[in-house]
C-alpha cells in the first residue's frame, strides 16, 4: 500500500468515525423535530457527579410500575402513560411490543430495573439532566421539578427543559 | 540470520567476542561478521514513547472535563462543533507528525492514540446531549468499529492494544447487561467469540506480542466471569488456546509464548478450580456450553488436520472437551474425585508432551508448578479441619519445601534430558522459549 492509498483509507476511517456519532444523533434530532412535548412532574434524587460536575438525578412516578408480570433484569418495553392533569401521568401498562395504536395515551421506551412479580422498577434514560455548576446542590428530595420532553410516536424521548417553580434549570438549545 | 537479541544478550554476546579476539582464538574480521549475525533489538519502548502517550491521554482527559465543567454553559451545536473538530484535527495532526517524513513519530502515534480517546468521549458526549439510554455495551462496540478502521491503515501497536482493549470490554459490559437473562440465549459467547477472533487477527496483522498478550488476557478475564457451568469456559477457552500454541509453534512462533502461557494456565488453573467442590451448575446453560464446546472442536480438529504431528495432543483435547461438560449432574464427591483425577492426567500429560514431544521448558514449569498447587490444595482439604493448628502450618510448611525441592529436582533433570536431546538429534526444538 502507498502513501496515497493509505492517506485515502485513513480519510475513510475517519469519515466512518463521523458517520457513527451521526447515526447516533440523527434518530433523536428526528424526535425532536416530529414529537409532542409534553410536561412530567418529577422530584431530583441525586445532584452531582464527580466527572461531570452538577447534574439533577430525577424519579418519576410511573418508575414503578404496579404489575403482575415477571421481567427480567435489563429487558427493553414500553410504558403506556394516561394523563391524569396537565404535568402528572401515570403508568396505565406496561408492555414487551409496541401498541399499534395509542388513543390520547403516550408510549415511552424503558428498560426493566428490576421486577418483583407485583411491580416492576424501570429507567427511561431521562433520568438525569447537567445543569449549570452550583445548582444542583440546592436541590433536595422534597423540592418538585417540571421536566418538558419531546417524545415521538415509537417512544423515544429527549429532555429540552427542566424548571424548578419559575427558575430553568436546564433548557436545550442549538446555538 | 538469527533471532534480534536483547540489549542486555548484546552486551555479553559483544564482550564474549572481544575476549575471543584478544586471546586470538578468532580474527576481527570473524569477530566482526559473529556480531553483524546478532543485530541489535530496536528498542520498542523508550521513556519518550512512555511519556507522550501518557501525555495524550493526560490531554484527551483534560479536554473531555472542561467541556464536562462547561456543559450547561455550551450549546448543543457548539458541543457537537468540539467534538467533531477535535476529532478531525487530532486525527490530522497525528497523521502528519506520524507518516511524513522528518517528523516526530512517536508524538504522532500518541495523538492518534488520542484522536481515538476524542471519538470514544464523543460517542458518550452525544448520547448525553439527546438522553439517549444508549446499552452501555453498544457504546463500547461503536468505539471499537471506528478504532480498528484507523488501526488497521496506521498499523499503530498502541491503537491495536486500545482495540483489543475495547473489544473485550465490549463483550464484558454486554455480559453484564444480559446477567440474569443467562438461561435464555446464547448469553454473550456469541460476542465473545467475535471479540476473541478480531482481537487475535488484529495482533496477527499488527505482528504484536503486547496485542497478543492483551487479547489472550481479556479472554481469560470474560470467560473467568461466566456465571454458566462454572470452569467449563475457562477450560474450554485454554483448550482452544492450546491449539493455537501448537499452530504457532508450526507455523508462527512469534505468537508461541502468549498462547502457550494463557493457554495451559487456563487448563490447569479451571481443573483445580472444579476439585474444590463449588460446582454451581443453577446457571449451567447447554446452549452456551454447547457455542463454546463447537468453536473449541472446530479450533482443535483444523490444528490436527493441518498440523498431523500434534494429532495426538489435539485428539485428547477433543475427549476432554466433550468429557468435561458431562461431569456436570453428578454429585458433590464424585464431581471433585472426576476432577482431581482429570487434573493429575492433564499434569502428567503435559509434563511428558512438553518433555518428549514439544521439548517445551515453559510447559513443564507450568505442569509442575499446578502439581505443587494440587498438593497444597488436598493438604488443606484433608487436615485443615482435623488437625491441630500448630501441626497443620508446620505439616505445610514441610509439604511446601518437599514439593519445591521435588520441582528443582525434577525441572534439573528435564533440562539435562533437553540438552541430551539436543546433542543427540540435529533438529531443533519445535518450541523455543
Amino acid at each position: 500500500m502507498n502513501i496515497q492509498q493509505r492517506r485515502l483509507l485513513f480519510i475513510a476511517a475517519i469519515a466512518v468515525q463521523l458517520l457513527i456519532l451521526i447515526a447516533i444523533a440523527i434518530p433523536r434530532m428526528i424526535t425532536l423535530n416530529h414529537g409532542r412535548t409534553v410536561t412530567f412532574e418529577t422530584e431530583p434524587i441525586d445532584p452531582w457527579d464527580l466527572f461531570r460536575g452538577d447534574y439533577v438525578q430525577m424519579r418519576y412516578p410511573f418508575s414503578k410500575i404496579p404489575t403482575k408480570k415477571d421481567f427480567k433484569p435489563s429487558t427493553p418495553v414500553f410504558v403506556l402513560l394516561q394523563q391524569d392533569t396537565p404535568d402528572k401521568w401515570r403508568a396505565k401498562e406496561i408492555l414487551t411490543e409496541k401498541p399499534p395504536t395509542l388513543g390520547g395515551d403516550l408510549l415511552l421506551r424503558a428498560r426493566i430495573n428490576y421486577s418483583s412479580g407485583s411491580e416492576a422498577h424501570v429507567t427511561y434514560g431521562l433520568e438525569q439532566v447537567f445543569v449549570a455548576e452550583g445548582t444542583g446542590k440546592d436541590l433536595g428530595a422534597k423540592d418538585r421539578l417540571n421536566v418538558d420532553v419531546v417524545v415521538d410516536d415509537d417512544g423515544n424521548a429527549v429532555i429540552t427543559e427542566l424548571r424548578h417553580k419559575d427558575r430553568k434549570l436546564f433548557q436545550w438549545k442549538w446555538f | 540470520m538469527t533471532d534480534k537479541l536483547s540489549n542486555k544478550q548484546q552486551k555479553i554476546v559483544r564482550g564474549e567476542i572481544q575476549e575471543w579476539i584478544q586471546e586470538r582464538l578468532i580474527d576481527e574480521s570473524l569477530g566482526a561478521s559473529l556480531l553483524s549475525r546478532y543485530p541489535a533489538s530496536e528498542n520498542k519502548t523508550n521513556v519518550s514513547e512512555i511519556l507522550t502517550m501518557i501525555g495524550s491521554v493526560l490531554v484527551g482527559l483534560g479536554t473531555i472535563l472542561f467541556i464536562a465543567a462547561n456543559w450547561s454553559a455550551i450549546t448543543v451545536g457548539i458541543k457537537l462543533i468540539i467534538i467533531v473538530l477535535a476529532i478531525i484535527i487530532s486525527h490530522a495532526l497525528g497523521w502528519k507528525f506520524y507518516f511524513e517524513p522528518g517528523k516526530h513519530p512517536r508524538l504522532g502515534a500518541s495523538i492518534l492514540v488520542l484522536a481515538s480517546l476524542f471519538f470514544g468521549a464523543g460517542i458518550w458526549l452525544i448520547a448525553q446531549v439527546f438522553n439517549i439510554d444508549r446499552n452501555f455495551s453498544d457504546g463500547v462496540l461503536l468505539w471499537a468499529i471506528g478504532t480498528i478502521g484507523v488501526t488497521m491503515v496506521t498499523n499503530l501497536v498502541p491503537l491495536g492494544c486500545l482495540s483489543a482493549i475495547l473489544l473485550n470490554w465490549w463483550c464484558f459490559s454486554s455480559g453484564y447487561m444480559t446477567y440474569g437473562r443467562t438461561d435464555d440465549g446464547a448469553g454473550i459467547i456469541p460476542t465473545f467469540l467475535v471479540a476473541s477472533i478480531a482481537s487475535i487477527l488484529i495482533a496477527a496483522k499488527l505482528r504484536s506480542r503486547a496485542v497478543m498478550w492483551i487479547a489472550l488476557l481479556m479472554g481469560t478475564w470474560v470467560m473467568l466471569f461466566q456465571s454458566f457451568g462454572v470452569s467449563t469456559p475457562l477450560l474450554l477457552w485454554g483448550l482452544a488456546l492450546f491449539a493455537g500454541q501448537l499452530w504457532c509453534s508450526h507455523r508462527n512462533q512469534l505468537f508461541t509464548n502468549p498462547f502457550l502461557y494463557v493457554g495451559n494456565v487456563c487448563i490447569l488453573g479451571a481443573l483445580l478450580i472444579s476439585t474444590f467442590g463449588h460446582a454451581r451448575t443453577d446457571n449451567f446453560s447447554i446452549l452456551q456450553a454447547g457455542i463454546l464446546l463447537v468453536a473449541t472442536l472446530i479450533a482443535l480438529i483444523t490444528v490436527a488436520w493441518k498440523v498431523p504431528k500434534f494429532r495426538i495432543e489435539m485428539a485428547i483435547c477433543v475427549v476432554v472437551a466433550i468429557a468435561v461438560p458431562l461431569t456436570y449432574g453428578y454429585q458433590e464427591g464424585a464431581h471433585r474425585m472426576a476432577f482431581n483425577i482429570f487434573l493429575l492426567m492433564a499434569i502428567g500429560g503435559l509434563a511428558y508432551s512438553g518433555l518428549n514431544r514439544l521439548q517445551s521448558m515453559a510447559v513443564v514449569n507450568i505442569a509442575l508448578i499446578f502439581f505443587v498447587f494440587d498438593v497444597i490444595a488436598r493438604y488443606f482439604d484433608l487436615f485443615y479441619t482435623t488437625m491441630n493448628r500448630s501441626l497443620f502450618f508446620v505439616g505445610g510448611g514441610i509439604i511446601l519445601m518437599i514439593a519445591g525441592a521435588f520441582a528443582e529436582r525434577s525441572r534439573r533433570k528435564l533440562e539435562q534430558t533437553f540438552l541430551a536431546n539436543d546433542e543427540s538429534t540435529d533438529s531443533p526444538p519445535v518450541v523455543e522459549e
